[in-house]
């Protein structure tokens, strides 16, 4: 009896299912590193100022051009993918999981508590959520922890439902049952029953959120509510170029391919994902 | 049918006013002491104006007084006024109010024009040339962040067209295509990432309805192909679709706030982006919550029109 090549969950097995994913999750880790290493990368100084050189175009010795006080725009995105990255993949990772904790405790709870909380969440969804973001950032003030926070919160509405509904299903399966009829205490059946059934959707909930996390801090960025001057992030850079743009149209351009870069990578990675882990989808 | 009506409108009351609670009680929720943050972290505090403002802001009252103030502010259509400024609140969102309706509706027509035909031609030829196109550029959309596509537009209109934002906006009732012509590209921004959504939809609708078993019939029947689609699948596909618009208002507000600011349109998202900005937060939670009022209104319509739309909720 011949055993298959390759595991179907393997990494072999996603890349023969889902090339487009694969080759995307190869661009990601490109990025990825680029902005690990960006100190040894980056040509220049991203803080160093070169007024004899300002608004350069893109040269050999300046590949993407240089803004309004003669900083390097390539080392300046490099550091930039760094805190942009940083940012949203904080507040993916925290929004995601502590809406995946309320999500499973409101589903196996029942109860007050549940109601609540669907309640806060359908009225949270019934809001647009950048504007919820905005309101979030307004209280918080601009900062690191403030954007984290307010992208965070905006994603936890979501979570809550998906990881919920998850929940509900896998309480109403037989070996549910049983385990409580064998006397298995309550947290116990919530982590070793209940949970695994949740992890592909929190997996898929992570990957298509990323890209809109990445959008929405960029967006914050621009808008000037985001992390402040001098730190280079992506939407900042673009809000300084737009008022220059006369000037040197090349700043304003690198910046938003960046971002379409990335975030198209995340939700062509993020389709694979759901396609690979979601059972209901596959055939289609 | 009158009873799904009546019912729809009185569940909306609810949902107005969780909205009113999640916007009061957020702004208080959060660390940090909102008067502190008008006088900024770096300066010596002052207690002295830290307790005039908490005072302006009626901070020093307990919540529920505040909450039950503000309430009472809201359903007289009075929010009081900015904070700083003076200026009164209602003033300004009514003159914002119109601005970002007119842009909206121009955005939601260009988003229909191009989405359902294209997710229509996209189900219809699957898996073709045309399908594969669609669905990249609608994931490119989906990808490009709103508010750089709206500098590369500005970009390219200034280098190539000589045309910049307008400072003076034309009402519609008093020149049409100049006002059309002043928010035709801000809207056609928004429209870019709505159409991407929309057409994904229309056409995984499309799709399922294309598979059931009276439009094999129509086929069945001999109906030219082009009356099969329009006259029976499309319409069926039509009610998600409309779903999807309603709930897609919301993302059209989020448009909207980026692109008004992108394009210096003085509607509600520069309003709240500029009460943001100047710490103005009698503005701030005045203009959030009209933002989400609008919405929750469109969703109602949405709700509304199914029952003229689909007769089996006559029935029930």
């Amino acid at each position: 009896m011949s055993r298959p090549a390759s595991t179907w969950w393997g990494p072999a097995g996603f890349a023969r299912r889902q090339p487009v994913g694969a080759v995307a999750l190869l661009i990601l880790l490109g990025i990825l590193l680029a902005s690990l290493a960006s100190p040894v990368l980056a040509p220049y100084d991203p803080f160093a100022n070169d007024l004899s050189n300002k608004w350069a175009p893109p040269t050999a010795a300046h590949p993407m051009g240089t803004d309004q006080y003669g900083r390097d725009t390539y080392s300046r995105l490099l550091l930039g993918a760094r805190y942009s990255l940083f940012l949203s993949f904080s507040a993916t990772f925290l929004g995601v999981t502590i809406g995946a904790v309320i999500g499973l405790i409101t589903a196996y709870s029942r109860g007050w508590f549940d109601i609540l909380v669907l309640r806060i969440v359908d009225v949270k969804m019934a809001m647009p959520g950048l504007v919820f973001t905005l309101l979030i950032v307004a209280g918080l003030g601009p900062s690191l922890s403030g954007v984290i926070i307010a992208l965070a919160v905006g994603m936890l509405a979501r979570s809550i439902r998906v990881i919920r509904a998850a929940a509900l299903a896998t309480r109403e399966m037989v070996y549910v049952d049983a385990a409580r009829a064998i006397g298995c205490p309550d947290w116990r059946i919530m982590a070793l029953h209940i949970l695994p059934a949740c992890i592909a959707p929190y997996i898929i909930l992570i990957s298509i959120s990323i890209g809109g996390a990445i959008v929405a801090e960029a967006s914050l960025g621009y808008l000037g509510l985001g992390v402040q001057p001098p730190t280079p992030t992506w939407g900042q850079i673009l809000n300084r170029a737009q008022q220059t743009f006369r000037q040197n149209p090349w700043v304003a351009i690198f910046p938003g391919l960046a971002i379409s870069l990335t975030v198209f990578a995340f939700n062509l990675l993020g389709d694979a994902i759901r396609d690979h882990l979601d059972p209901k989808l596959r055939g289609r | 049918m009158h009873r799904y009506l009546t019912k729809r409108l009185l569940l909306s009351i609810p949902t107005i006013f969780g909205l009113t609670v999640l916007i009061f009680f957020t702004l208080r929720v959060l660390p940090g002491d909102v008067a502190l943050t008008i006088l900024g972290e770096d300066t010596q505090v002052d207690h002295q104006r830290l307790l005039e403002i908490r005072r302006e802001l009626g901070l020093d009252q307990p919540i529920y007084v505040q909450y039950g103030q503000w309430m009472w502010s809201i359903l007289r259509l009075d929010p009081g006024r900015s904070f700083g400024s003076d200026y009164p609140i209602a003033k300004r969102l009514a003159a914002a109010i119109p601005i970002t309706f007119n842009l909206a509706v121009y955005a939601l027509i260009l988003t229909l024009i191009v989405a359902i035909p294209l997710g229509a031609v996209s189900a219809v030829h699957q898996d073709s040339w045309v399908d594969y196109a669609s669905r990249a550029a609608a994931l490119v959309g989906l990808s490009t962040p709103g508010f750089w596509v709206g500098i590369m537009v500005i970009m390219f209109l200034a280098f190539y067209v000589g045309w910049m934002p307008q400072l003076q906006l034309v009402s519609f009732f008093e020149d049409p295509w100049k006002n059309f012509t002043q928010l035709f590209w801000p809207a056609l921004v928004i429209a870019i990432a709505q159409t991407a959504v929309i057409t994904r939809m229309t056409r995984s609708t499309l799709l399922e309805v294309l598979r059931e078993d009276y439009v094999r019939t129509a086929r069945a029947k001999g109906l030219r192909e082009r009356v099969v689609i329009v006259r029976h699948a499309l319409k069926n596909a039509m009610l998600p679709v409309i779903t999807l618009i309603g709930l897609e208002f919301a993302g059209l507000m989020n448009g909207a706030v980026i692109t008004e600011t992108v394009f210096a349109v003085p509607g509600l998202g520069s309003t709240l982006i500029q009460g943001i900005n100047a710490k103005d937060f009698p503005l701030i939670q005045a203009t959030v919550l009209f933002i989400g009022l609008i919405v929750v209104l469109v969703n109602l319509l949405v709700d509304l029109s199914y029952a003229w739309l689909d007769p089996r909720i006559k029935y029930r």
